[in-house]
């Protein structure tokens, strides 16, 4: 019984991805939400806080999470748009969290009130992630659109803390609110919270990359704000190379998409990840099983990069078929800022590899930090 | 003896797991692996057997003396008194 529980979700990860069983699940509940982020990936043209009569009934979720379960999803996701926005949401977390998931619920934390906070926190999910678009109303009036978002959201941490549930603060981070990153991760280690960010955009799954692409930060600011998104085992000289090795011979979609992990979006079609719109199958109507069985042929259909296969800074890439189509428009064709990020991830961490063994790495961070902030 | 209210035993890839569900993740947030013959007895405790039906359903099962099956018994039970898991 002692097994650490991510030592137990890494063994059953990789058993599952074997085996082709549905492990991961993300339910996307609606593509509606009350703010208005300009990156978002969801959110859809003319999509507000208002019903929208092509959303799935809660019966329909319901329905979904059952059979998922029964197919062996062990760690599943709420998520939205704002999950929270749904009159119905209760009904649907009530019967999420008695079907035997690990439960995780996304929300940016707006719509949390006191009464909400007390009732979810009866039946807790295993943790909530909050995230903060910035550190002051003034950024979420530019990114998000609403001009309390961040109070709002910091009173609903708040409440949801009161009455003892789980939270962890999650953040992405774009030119708008790149000021504030020092700022939110402060907030997250205030309250001692872990925190996540993300500096990685695409756009909108439907458009991809064009509308925002001026919004997104450039390589060298990516891996400037934060050694964070600087993976521990790029900072290994040792497991770096044992993993250049690994990664030569990986098919085109490496990671649990489609093999031991789903998404299904606010339309109800189920794809491999939240980034994708196609490859889908429709679990509505030929029923969960079959649509995940369908779905893991089609993943094999997604063509390969051929460049990518034999580039050596494959190591330090992003690169996946999902994030090349939001990209370039096509699964095989390179991108630009992708094979960007490559080169400027492989720079630093040869410079933080180096830097450290002289004892400089966190000096030259700090100086990097200092520039990027003003 | 009984298990209490709010676990939920679960078979993933072949391992068995014991998930917390509903009110319970408030006290139990986490989860835990059993072997075999550990979701065997789960499954007859929450039949609310007791420990000689539980001692002759094991011999029953599997191919062990008297005396492993009992100290087998008292551990899992004890393991599971010291995670509040009986009531």
């Amino acid at each position: 019984m002692n097994r650490s529980l991510q030592q137990l979700h890494s063994e059953l990860q990789k058993e599952a991805a074997r085996e082709g069983i549905p492990i991961f699940g993300g339910f996307e509940l609606t593509a509606r939400c009350n703010l208005s982020c300009k990156m978002c990936y969801v959110k859809q043209k003319g999509a507000d806080a208002k019903p929208c009569e092509q959303e799935l009934t809660a019966r329909q979720w319901i329905d979904l999470g059952q059979a998922a379960a029964g197919q062996g999803t062990l760690t599943a996701f709420l998520t939205g748009g704002e999950p929270l926005l749904r009159a119905d949401f209760q009904e649907i977390y009530d019967a999420f969290c008695r079907m035997g998931f690990r439960l995780t619920l996304f929300t940016n934390g707006t719509l949390i009130t006191e009464e909400f906070a007390k009732w979810i926190s009866k039946i807790p999910p295993s943790t909530v992630d909050i995230t903060l678009y910035g550190a002051s109303d003034h950024t979420y009036f530019n990114l998000c659109g609403m001009k309390d978002g961040f109070q709002k959201a910091i009173d609903g941490m708040e409440r949801l803390l009161q009455y003892g549930v789980n939270v962890r603060v999650k953040t992405t981070i774009v030119k708008t609110n790149l000021q504030d990153y020092k700022a939110i991760k402060s907030i997250a280690e205030s309250y001692h919270l872990e925190f996540l960010s993300n500096t990685l955009i695409h756009g909108n799954r439907e458009e991809g990359i064009q509308k925002c692409a001026e919004l997104r930060l450039s390589p060298e600011e990516m891996y400037q704000i934060n050694l964070d998104t600087l993976d521990e085992y790029d900072r290994s000289p040792i497991d770096f190379q044992k993993r250049k090795d690994w990664i030569k011979n990986l098919p085109p979609m490496s990671c649990t998409a489609g093999r031991c992990a789903f998404f299904i979006n606010w339309e109800g079609k189920l794809t491999p990840c939240p980034l994708f719109v196609a490859p889908y199958t429709d679990p509505l109507s030929c029923g969960f099983p079959e649509a995940w069985r369908l779905l893991r042929e089609k993943i094999n259909e997604i063509p390969a990069p051929v460049k990518c296969k034999t580039c050596d800074k494959r190591v330090f890439c992003p690169v996946c078929p999902p994030r090349l189509y939001l990209e370039t428009g096509k699964f095989n064709e390179t991108s630009e800022y992708l094979c960007l990020i490559a080169k400027t991830k492989e720079q630093t961490a040869t410079r933080y590899q180096y830097g450290n063994k002289f004892g400089k790495g966190d000096h030259d961070h700090e100086k990097s930090i200092s520039k990027a902030s003003h | 003896m009984k298990i209490k209210q709010g676990f939920m035993l679960r078979q993933i890839v072949g391992t068995w797991l014991v998930v917390p569900v509903g009110e319970k993740v408030v006290d139990f947030n986490g989860m835990f692996t059993l072997s075999d013959s550990g979701a065997f007895l789960w499954k007859l405790l929450e039949e609310n057997k007791n420990k000689e039906e539980l001692l002759a359903f094991l011999l029953d099962e599997y191919d062990i003396d008297r005396e492993t099956a009992e100290a087998d018994i008292e551990c899992f039970m004890a393991q599971l008194e010291e995670c509040n898991i009986l009531e």
